[in-house]
């Protein structure tokens, strides 16, 4: 056993370079700020004072910017967040946050179809994991130990050859909104609609269906105990996206929605433009097909705000 | 349990510590334990399908040992053995295939889909130890190898987890004595089998899960693509393969290297072959020979009846891969180039190296399009599209990332660089007699490599589907 302890003491001498390096490379990614930490910081500071929390996937990160709201807003989506990870969000912190009277939850195309923590889009769990300190389950894996294995070992080399200045939050606001200024427009295209409304239809599962549904469920259980309104939104979309959607798959959500909301009583409110009068969004107020600018979100967050007014009111 | 997963990290240590800590006596059972361990990580319930097999051998060699000199008895129990050992990957492997073609043929009605026979799942490393465990008894039979008394090292000899689930494909004479030797820690043995695993490792994380991204984007959905599309993605799954399987074979004799014991070597720059019979004698070696020693030369060689004899034995072994036209296919053409090789021998032999190289690199990659085609279908629609529209810009239809173009280059040129610079496939041999600052340099480099450019998704290995 001697021989053993010696060859394994040699053995890390002679590859200490490489841990070396390791070391310092993980020392430095976990210094790194990101979207997450970012967000989950702000919201820290923000969560006693939050009247409105806003939920969701990038429509509504991109979408909703609480500077513009009445009450005092912090937004909590992020790119390919599920009604899972929402509910699970929601239950962590809804305790800290005493002054919430509203939660206005993305619902897109996308909402009942899409499983993070088995999706393309899994590594990000492992962030929520580590900045939001949400338990999603998902066994030993070296990126809820590691930042290098986080972002990926590729990626860690690109920020370290780039001297850890790759700015990994831009456009993040400290109300949580992601602002993509206008003149950072990307193809609006009709073939870019399609092709992007076939990748969102090709990642759809009727396998996930039961866990958004589950999760929804809970989070409308949650809110009606705190007797705290739920507004569930859907952002505007360019017509060339939107008439690429299946159909089929978009009536049974509806359907789907309308059963849950029926065996609720508590405040849900559904805001969506096949049943209100939305404004005007042209092409200048998208930046993507499916993704509203500063200016869409400017107009689209007035609109929500005017409803919630409304129905305060009432 | 894969080579490339956590938890073979906190197995294998865990066994070599439990291994060298244990008195002598208790070491084989403990290796069997950790084999049996190993096995079930995959499917618990088909370690029984070992553990028949195992009996029946186990027991067979014995009665054909005590029959000498009683040739039809000793016929029998060879039968026997062959049956249960041939019979069980006839069930797992085949019956589906089987009974798909004799409806096909015969107008016969598929059985249905909730059916047993449509449901089977093949037994991880099945084909790998059923060929292994028949050579043991096909050896004692020709009384080229004593039968094995003692149960606890036959069972390893099947079971040996380096080699269990893909090989090599180890005969008794080589690997059964060793179970019976005392084996001792050494820090030779240690930093050898490490040389090899990280060797192993890099073929199989690096290069082939860097390149199967591309080639999988390509052939899962090749009606989607022309020309040079088809072309590269195929060229690449040549290099696939070989960095996947034989990735698992360095990683195979590492790991046994650093308990102790020595498996054969299984590839040898089989790309670098000037001639198609020289590439099978390169690739798959273990089980190559297992073919030759077992089905070729039985049937007659090359003394007589050569084209049936290489027909049938490559037909075999292309359905050993996998229940599939396109696995007999892929078998039968690689029959066809050895066939034709030896009547374009002298003609080969005068080509300058580079162009019979490529030449024969050519012949076996066009053969690899069947291997790793889904159907038949798919297989000859990129077949008959491989020269269609040929733009340069088909390529920027693949759906993969730059960066991910320019590492699965820049791997595969290192890789086949490093093997060409060193001229055969012992690197990590190579790597362990040099200075020891070159050693450490290639290791640091070599472990950087591996955590920067490697795939840490846990892809499985090609082979383990046989």
């Amino acid at each position: 056993m001697a021989a053993l302890r010696k060859i394994i003491i040699r053995l890390l001498l002679v590859t200490s370079p490489c841990w070396v390096f390791c070391s310092y490379l993980e020392f430095k990614l976990n210094a790194l700020e990101n979207s997450y930490s970012y967000k989950m910081n702000q919201f820290i500071v923000n969560e006693k004072a939050t009247e409105l929390l806003v939920l969701g996937n990038s429509e509504m990160l991109k979408g909703l910017n609480p500077s513009y709201l009445s009450s005092r807003g912090f937004n909590m989506a992020h790119v390919s967040q599920t009604y899972s990870i929402d509910e699970k969000i929601l239950a962590m912190y809804l305790d800290s946050m005493p002054n919430l009277h509203t939660v206005i939850l993305g619902l897109s195309y996308l909402s009942f179809g899409e499983n993070l923590e088995t999706g393309e889009e899994a590594w990000r769990t492992a962030f929520y994991e580590k900045h939001y300190k949400l338990n999603l389950n998902q066994g030993f894996e070296l990126k809820n130990y590691a930042a290098i294995f986080r972002y990926t070992p590729y990626e860690s080399l690109k920020i370290f050859l780039s001297g850890f200045k790759t700015n990994l939050t831009k456009g993040f606001q400290p109300n949580g909104y992601l602002l993509v200024p206008a003149n950072e427009q990307g193809s609006l295209s009709d073939e870019n609609a399609m092709a992007r409304a076939t990748a969102h239809t090709a990642g759809l599962k009727e396998s996930n269906k039961q866990k958004s549904t589950e999760a929804l469920g809970q989070i409308i259980q949650m809110l009606a105990q705190k007797n705290i309104s739920l507004w569930l939104v859907t952002p505007p979309l360019m017509k060339n996206y939107k008439s690429n959607l299946n159909e089929k798959w978009l009536s049974e959500n509806q359907n789907l929605l309308d059963s849950m909301i029926k065996k609720n009583t508590s405040k849900i409110f559904v805001v969506s433009p096949e049943t209100m009068n939305y404004p005007v969004f042209a092409e200048s107020d998208f930046s993507d097909v499916n993704h509203l600018n500063e200016h869409g979100a400017q107009k689209f967050t007035h609109y929500i705000d005017s409803l919630i007014k409304i129905q305060v009111t009432q | 349990m894969l080579f490339n997963s956590i938890a073979f990290v906190i197995f294998f240590p865990v066994v070599i510590a439990g291994y060298f800590l244990l008195p002598s006596k208790y070491r084989n059972a403990f290796l069997l334990l950790s084999s049996c361990y190993f096995y079930m990580y995959f499917n618990p319930v088909y370690i029984l399908i070992l553990a028949y097999t195992i009996a029946v051998d186990f027991y067979a060699g014995i009665q054909i040992e005590k029959n000498i000199g009683h040739r039809s008895k000793q016929k029998k129990w060879l039968y026997a053995s062959l049956v249960a050992n041939l019979g069980a990957l006839a069930f797992f492997k085949y019956a589906a295939f089987i009974l798909a073609n004799f409806s096909l043929l015969f107008h016969w009605s598929m059985p249905p889909s909730n059916s047993i026979f449509a449901n089977i799942v093949l037994p991880i490393g099945l084909s790998f130890h059923t060929f292994q465990a028949i050579s043991y008894t096909v050896e004692v039979y020709r009384g080229k190898q004593k039968a094995e008394r003692n149960w606890l090292v036959y069972s390893l000899y099947v079971m040996f987890f380096p080699q269990l689930v893909a090989g090599p494909i180890e005969r008794p004479q080589k690997l059964l004595h060793q179970f019976k030797e005392h084996h001792v820690f050494t820090s030779d043995n240690f930093s050898l089998g490490m040389k090899w695993i990280l060797w192993g490792l890099f073929k199989k994380m690096v290069v082939a899960d860097n390149l199967s991204t591309i080639v999988d984007a390509v052939y899962q959905h090749p009606q989607n693509y022309q020309g040079y599309a088809l072309m590269i993605a195929t060229v690449l799954f040549a290099f696939q393969i070989y960095g996947d399987f034989s990735g698992y074979s360095d990683i195979a004799r590492g790991t046994a290297r650093v308990l102790g014991f020595d498996l054969m070597i299984n590839f040898n720059m089989p790309y670098f072959s000037k001639s198609f019979s020289e590439f099978w004698r390169r690739w798959h070696i273990s089980l190559s020979s297992w073919f030759k020693e077992y089905v070729y030369i039985p049937l007659g060689g090359n003394q007589k009846w050569f084209f049936r004899n290489v027909f049938i034995t490559f037909a075999l072994s292309g359905l050993w891969h996998g229940a599939n036209h396109t696995f007999l296919v892929w078998g039968i053409l690689n029959g066809l180039l050895v066939f034709a090789n030896r009547y374009m021998n002298p003609w080969f032999g005068k080509l300058p190296a580079v162009l019979a190289i490529l030449i024969t690199f050519i012949g076996i990659d066009f053969c690899w399009i069947f291997f790793r085609a889904a159907t038949m279908h798919d297989a000859l629609y990129i077949i008959g599209n491989l020269f269609s529209n040929l733009q340069l810009n088909s390529l920027l239809q693949i759906p993969i990332e730059r960066h991910l173009w320019l590492i699965s280059g820049a791997m595969l040129l290192l890789m086949l660089g490093i093997e060409w610079a060193v001229k055969n496939s012992n690197l990590p041999v190579q790597w362990h007699a040099s200075k020891p600052i070159h050693r450490i340099v290639f290791l640091n480099f070599l472990l950087f490599i591996i955590l920067f450019f490697g795939v840490f998704e846990h892809r499985t290995f090609i082979y383990f589907q046989f």
